[in-house]
């Protein structure tokens, strides 16, 4: 039915009016690359460690504590101890035990910061992993051995053979013996290099207690049932030996109370298949299901708002044709002819704009999966481009139907009399409903947008009780765990540096909680309480800028590294059961066979996020194994003292790569994906405006056109400019208060869900869905500019000519 | 070759209802040459629009070619004019985006003639109507009166047993007008119906009959003496 005459007189048109075919093809073309993108985030997501052979029989085992008053979040990592503990009961299933880590590697220089899994020998069968080269059991067996991914090979060394080759970490010289292949991105078990447990790549200060200790949930115990055995027994069988934790020996006689009979470490599994997007599990890299959905919603909506824009434009476009659809009516054009006709130049246009679509989403590609933090494997292979393709045909062929409909419709002796009116009342209707449709689109996202800017911003700027822009905090934890002696050493020379006021280790940097411990304490009789706790050294408070409310802080002078003193927050005198700041100095704090003297409170330092409150908070003395980070406080330069201490760095520990924030930017760390989202939304958002602003341009082009004759006789009966401003901004200023009506509360209803989770709010209101319409409004009368002066510079004379 | 018998047609515009023909009775042989004149809203395009079967009555008979097509749906008057009937419009409503010869040949296009057939056929009506050296040239690139020649050439490269006009000359000269006339006298002198409705008296008497219309009715059907 379709010829390629047909086609050739579609692309006459796209030449024949460039403004009005740059306008289709970059609308849909913006739809297209935003779908594909989308559509690509939510195939890596849907594929998560499918390339992991059988892995919906594999099962990650999670875990929570049901300890009373402590928060009931499951965490992907199970203790260590657990999976000794199974193979000596006989579960019977395979079990791997993975614990991820960061090392350094420094190849003839190179140094490189990778993703690293130690791991025992059941791993390679379990997940499917073959050497290319070499003995990946010798590697794993081996403490001075090693595999290495193809890429990470060709990475560091230039080439994939690279079997015998050295790396250099921690001061230690490590040896490739085996070349595995490359994972796939889309896995929540990501690697560069794997090691076996007894290899000093993995560098903890406490490795022995990390093995043992069933408090010590640093690794993934991955199961895979015997055959015939299905996975609920194998879970049955760890949940008893949960049950019977030593950890349960630890609590105290009134906590066992309230505990009961109740196990202390409940477990449940995950197939690796559903772990990506499995709910609420933490200590894994995971992703959202609720943003996955946000995604895929927000690329319907963009497919749509572009879909509309172009049944807008080419509706119009075809009003303006109706004469030369006369003609071919009567030269003998069948109804389904001219249908035919017009679905072809939708497909020709369609197919130029998802390959222009194509374009844009490969070169847009690299920075939106760096906004997302996702690598995709394949963006653009066959079958992703089959379905990019089938869609917008599909798309075209929907969106081409209306016009094709009103060609169909047009009557030939009417429309070559001109006195056609192609398009129906209705026709006109259902364009101002798709009007509205992309405003208020449009202004629900920039609500959203603006209120999520807001909300960023202020919880970003809420004060931190330290001074952040004065701290420098460098990354040390392998390095102090691997050679604590150097560590101390570098310690000593950075209080040394010029532009360095004070220096101090800490167990976390403030403004982040990654390292999270948590004990019951009491003070004296009262009630036992969860408190966090946090290893730092005596000059950490100096070094972050920080005096205290009541007594004193650590100090070198006065106590020594081994001193049973700690400080505490204000609002961890109120959970002990004390009023007054004073009261409780010089109580002693009991928690964990422990007891320590508190000395001093501090104010509530803004450990976590907007998203919680402020914890009760101890600080404790720490020992060289808790030296995961250095706070330096900067009295100079930030970027000179940062050069200097780089400097110090690199030649105490030549082997691990360098990694430095200020603490402003730790803080906004915290904020990462909320300002994610924000980027997110606000491409979204631009992109549902300019396509509005087509929309409504288009719209009002057509309405000038149609009501000509109404806008000169308004004239000759003596309207004047303001006048006929008037009558055609009017059907505008109501299209723009219904798109306001049901875009905003929608809008707000989102805001009112995004702001419950924070504990502190910015005085958002209704200022954000203000602006929202302000900017709405302002693109719509920025749109319709060009149509209203055509329309108020119109002349009556060349009107009822038919000029 | 057409017979109205009481042909009638209502146009509504609104709840304003406007009787455009009422009641027209009148029979048109083939190889007639006939003129429809009349005041402006008498009804002249209305009549052609019926005898082209681009339109369908509200009462009466219509026999076109011994078939009563009143009531016909639009599909079936669309396969029954095809080929049969050729329109030309005093705004030639010539394609913008085809060239003349491209413009010419979809006329071909809908009626099913063999591709190889095609080229042949415009190149020979390009050429009888004087504009093949314009044949790759766009509509706007001509004259009116070139305009107009290719508007004829594409009625007529069916070589249909009908040919209407709807005031051919209205928008051209008289050099052109006159060309024009001369055209549609050869073109029924080769024995193709001709009906042309038109406001000048002068292209009025060229045909050998004359309706005039008036409020929707034949009030005078003349025979022009040779």
């Amino acid at each position: 039915m379709i010829s390629m005459r047909d086609f050739k007189v579609g692309w006459r048109q796209l030449l024949a009016e460039p403004g009005w075919s740059a306008m289709v093809l970059g609308g849909l073309a913006i739809g297209f690359a935003v779908c594909l993108l989308l559509g690509g985030y939510v195939r890596y997501a849907l594929s998560v460690n499918h390339a992991i052979p059988d892995s919906s029989h594999l099962y990650q085992v999670t875990m929570r504590y049901t300890i009373p008053g402590q928060s009931a979040e499951w965490f992907g990592n199970a203790p260590v101890a657990l999976r000794s503990a199974a193979v000596s009961a006989g579960i019977p299933a395979k079990m791997t035990m993975i614990m991820p880590y960061s090392p350094s590697l420094n190849a003839g220089g190179l140094v490189k910061k990778v993703d690293g899994i130690n791991v025992d020998a059941d791993f390679p069968e379990m997940f499917g992993v073959s050497a290319l080269a070499g003995d990946l059991k010798q590697a794993l067996a081996r403490p001075d051995g090693l595999a290495i991914t193809e890429k990470m090979a060709i990475t560091l060394f230039g080439t994939s053979s690279v079997l015998g080759r050295t790396v250099l970490s921690g001061g230690r010289t490590f040896t490739v013996r085996a070349v595995v292949p490359t994972p796939s991105r889309a896995t929540t078990v990501p690697y560069d290099v794997i090691a076996g447990f007894e290899s000093p790549l993995w560098q903890d200060g406490n490795k022995s207690n990390t093995l043992t200790n069933w408090g010590s949930i640093a690794g993934y115990l991955v199961f895979k049932p015997l055959p015939g055995i299905p996975a609920t027994q194998v879970m049955d069988g760890l949940q008893k030996l949960a049950a019977n934790t030593p950890l349960r020996n630890q609590l105290s006689p009134a906590m066992l109370a309230e505990l009961g009979n109740k196990p202390l470490i409940m477990l449940r599994s995950i197939d690796l298949a559903s772990l990506y997007l499995a709910k609420g599990v933490t200590g894994i890299r995971q992703g959202s299901p609720l943003m996955l959905l946000s995604l895929a919603v927000t690329a319907a909506l963009i497919l749509l708002l572009a879909m509309v824009n172009y049944i807008n434009l080419a509706t119009v476009r075809t009003v303006r044709r109706q004469r030369e659809i006369g003609v071919r009516k009567i030269l003998g054009a069948s109804i389904k002819r001219v249908a035919a006709q017009f679905i072809a130049e939708s497909v020709l246009v369609v197919l130029m704009a998802n390959s222009l679509g194509l374009l844009l989403g490969w070169l847009l590609a690299p920075a939106f999966q760096s906004l997302l933090g996702v690598t995709f494997d394949a963006l653009f292979d066959v079958p992703a481009l089959a379905v990019y393709y089938a869609v917008s045909v599909l798309c075209g062929v929907l969106a081409g139907a209306y016009p094709a409909w009103l060609a169909a419709s047009v009557h030939a002796d009417q429309a070559l009399a001109g006195r056609g009116d192609a398009e129906t009342v209705q026709g006109l209707w259902l364009r101002r409903v798709l009007t509205i449709v992309q405003f208020s689109v449009a202004m629900g996202l920039s609500a959203v947008t603006l209120a999520i800017a807001w909300q960023t911003g202020f919880a970003i700027r809420q004060p931190s009780g330290f001074e952040a822009e004065h701290v420098l905090v460098v990354e040390s934890g392998r390095a102090a765990s691997g050679n604590p002696a150097v560590m101390t050493s570098l310690l000593e020379r950075l209080k040394h540096l010029p532009g360095i006021d004070s220096v101090a280790a800490s167990m976390e940097a403030v403004g982040r909680n990654n390292w999270s411990s948590r004990s019951e304490m009491r003070v004296g009789n009262h009630p036992y309480h969860s408190m966090h706790w946090i290893g730092v050294e005596r000059d950490f408070f100096p070094a972050i800028g920080v005096r205290p409310v009541a007594g004193r802080v650590f100090n070198p002078a006065r106590d020594l590294d081994t001193a049973k003193v700690a400080v505490i927050n204000r609002r961890a005198v109120k959970a002990l059961g004390f009023s007054s700041e004073t009261a409780i100095l010089g109580q002693t704090l009991e928690g964990g066979g422990e007891a320590v003297t508190i000395i001093g409170v501090v104010p509530d330092l803004r450990h976590h996020t907007l998203r919680e409150s402020s914890k009760p908070m101890v600080y404790l003395l720490a020992d060289t194994s808790m030296r995961n980070v250095i706070n330096i406080r900067i009295s100079g330069d930030m970027a000179t003292v940062r050069s200097a201490v780089e400097q110090q760095w690199r030649q105490a520990f030549p082997d691990e790569v360098f990694e430095a924030k200020s603490g402003t930017l730790i803080l906004s760390d915290g904020y990462r994906e909320e300002l994610r989202v924000f980027k997110m939304l606000s491409a979204a958002t631009v992109v549902a405006l300019l396509l509005a602003a087509f929309g409504i341009y288009v719209l009002s082009a057509y309405s000038v056109q149609r009501r000509a004759r109404e806008i000169v006789l308004r004239k000759l009966y003596g309207a004047r400019r303001g006048d006929i401003a008037r009558l055609i901004s009017c059907e505008f200023v109501w299209l723009l208060g219904i798109s306001a009506v049901t875009g905003l509360p929608v809008a707000m209803l989102a805001i009112l869900n995004y702001l419950s989770g924070y504990v502190e709010t910015a005085p958002i209101g209704g200022w954000t869905l203000l602006a929202a319409l302000l900017v709405s409004v302002l693109v719509a009368a920025l749109s319709t500019l060009r149509h209203l002066r055509s329309a108020m510079a119109m002349r009556p004379g060349d009107v009822l000519r038919g000029g | 070759m057409i017979k109205l018998r009481n042909l009638s047609k209502i146009h509504h515009t609104g709840e304003v209802q406007t009787r455009a023909l009422n009641g027209i009775t009148l029979d048109i042989d083939a190889g007639d040459y006939v003129a429809v004149t009349g005041p402006s809203g008498c009804g002249k395009s209305t009549l052609l629009s019926m005898l082209g079967l681009l339109d369908t009555p509200d009462g009466g008979e219509y026999w076109f070619d011994g078939q009563n097509v009143a009531g016909w749906s639009e599909s079936r008057l669309n396969a029954l004019r095809r080929g049969r009937i050729g329109y030309i419009f005093q705004s030639f409503n010539l394609i913008e985006s085809l060239n003349v010869a491209e413009n010419v040949e979809l006329a071909l296009e809908y009626s099913a003639v063999p591709v190889r057939e095609r080229k042949a056929r415009v190149a020979a009506v390009l050429e009888r109507l004087g504009v093949a050296h314009r044949a790759g040239h766009r509509p706007s690139q001509l004259s009116g009166g070139q305009q107009q020649r290719v508007a004829i050439a594409r009625a007529l490269v069916l070589t249909p047993s009908l040919l209407l006009a709807d005031e051919p000359t209205g928008n051209l000269d008289t050099a052109h007008g006159d060309e024009v006339m001369k055209m549609l006298r050869d073109i029924n002198g080769d024995g193709t119906t001709v009906i042309m409705v038109t406001h000048s008296p002068a292209h009025a008497a060229q045909a050998n009959r004359t309706i005039h219309l008036l409020d929707g009715k034949v009030v005078v059907d003349a025979m022009q003496l040779a």
